[in-house]
């Protein structure tokens, strides 16, 4: 068994991390070298503890409850902390502590960092699809959208918009659009603060008179209100905080822009 | 397959981030559901597509996953999930969509 050390210092990848790395058996005699060390970070909101416990054989539980104490005082400061890579046989025990309750932890400094620049840094995710303009399809695509965001916590109501959002954009494009080439384009890309869709389809030529038609609908939908249908867009209207459009001969795009209601 | 008179390929571009395989395993079922799989089959091919994600080793933060679903004129599914990047395979499958 290596001789047990505690150290301290920051992530290579994001310097607002600091890594306090743990290896051998950690006791009592450890307590007070750790708590030393996490005392001492600074205030710093956006700061964070990742210890690194890939290399302990043997986490004593009066170090768990200090650790718990550092997590107290941490997040006083503002400061977040969180585990990184615990042994199976350790994992297993600190999830019978209830260790896993209190702290997250991560399999992989990746996996790690992919949260961490999620959570502080806003980083966004990116989806991108061409699929066939087939309608059967549009269900599934919805699913995608709605479960994407779920996991990256947007609540129901706010999954619910966009999947109807995407729904509407992608019906139009495969009903009205009629894309020579048989297939539509979604990208999407969201983050903790809003998400943007654009539903992107080729058509047969317009003439400057039929795009002009093409972007009066944008403009001004008319909603009859004994027709069961055409209300799409003005209801992509009413959902989104910003909707634009354009129409080439060849092309047509929409582009929503939606700000998040709950943060 | 109901509808398919050639070949269809989905093409998907995805952050590489786990919390997304649940969403992108439903995708895949959902999708192999519209193309005329039976059930049975759409549920293979989301296990081949969860197999497919979770042997992925340590991708890079910030790196975008490919996965191409390709529904083929025989009744098949080609899945192949490939870094954007770098255009490194990571692996293909492939499932029969109808069920005996």
């Amino acid at each position: 068994m290596n001789v047990p050390q505690v150290s301290l210092e920051s992530l290579a990848e994001e310097p607002s991390v600091s890594v306090l790395r743990l290896s051998g058996d950690i006791g009592i005699e450890h307590i007070s070298g750790i708590v030393q060390r996490v005392d001492a970070l600074p205030e710093n909101k956006r700061a964070h503890l990742l210890i690194d416990l890939s290399a302990v054989g043997f986490l004593s539980s009066p170090v768990v409850g200090a650790l718990m104490g550092c997590r107290e005082r941490l997040s006083r400061k503002g400061c977040s902390i969180s585990l990184l890579s615990p042994r199976p046989e350790l994992a297993e025990k600190l999830d019978l502590m209830g260790v896993n309750l209190v702290f997250r932890h991560y399999r992989t400094k990746e996996d790690f960092l992919k949260d961490f620049r999620w959570e502080a840094r806003e980083e966004s995710r990116k989806l991108q699809l061409q699929i066939p303009a087939r309608a059967g399809y549009v269900p599934a695509l919805r699913h995608l959208i709605s479960g994407l965001l779920l996991c990256k916590g947007y609540s129901s109501r706010e999954a619910f918009v966009l999947e109807s959002i995407v729904d509407e954009l992608s019906n139009n494009a495969i009903e009205h659009g009629h894309p020579p080439d048989k297939k539509f384009c979604i990208t999407f890309s969201f983050d903790k603060r809003h998400a943007r869709l654009a539903v992107t389809n080729s058509c047969p030529e317009l003439s400057p008179e039929e795009q002009e038609k093409v972007r009066d609908k944008f403009r001004n939908p008319r909603v009859e209100s004994d027709a069961f249908r055409g209300r799409g867009i003005a209801l992509i209207k009413k959902l989104s905080d910003e909707m634009t459009f354009h129409v080439e001969a060849r092309k047509i795009q929409v582009v929503v822009t939606k700000l998040r209601e709950e943060l | 397959m109901w509808g398919m008179s050639e070949p269809e390929t989905i093409r998907m571009e995805i952050s590489s981030d786990g919390a997304f395989l649940p969403s992108v395993r439903q995708f895949v079922s959902d999708a192999a559901l519209a193309a005329g799989f039976c059930p049975k089959s759409a549920g293979l091919a989301e296990a081949e597509a969860n197999s497919l994600w979770i042997g992925l080793s340590g991708t890079a933060p910030g790196s975008l996953l490919r996965l191409d679903c390709s529904f083929t004129e025989n009744n098949s599914l080609v899945l192949t999930l490939s870094d954007v990047s770098s255009g490194k395979v990571h692996g293909m499958r492939t499932v029969r969509g109808a069920c005996e």
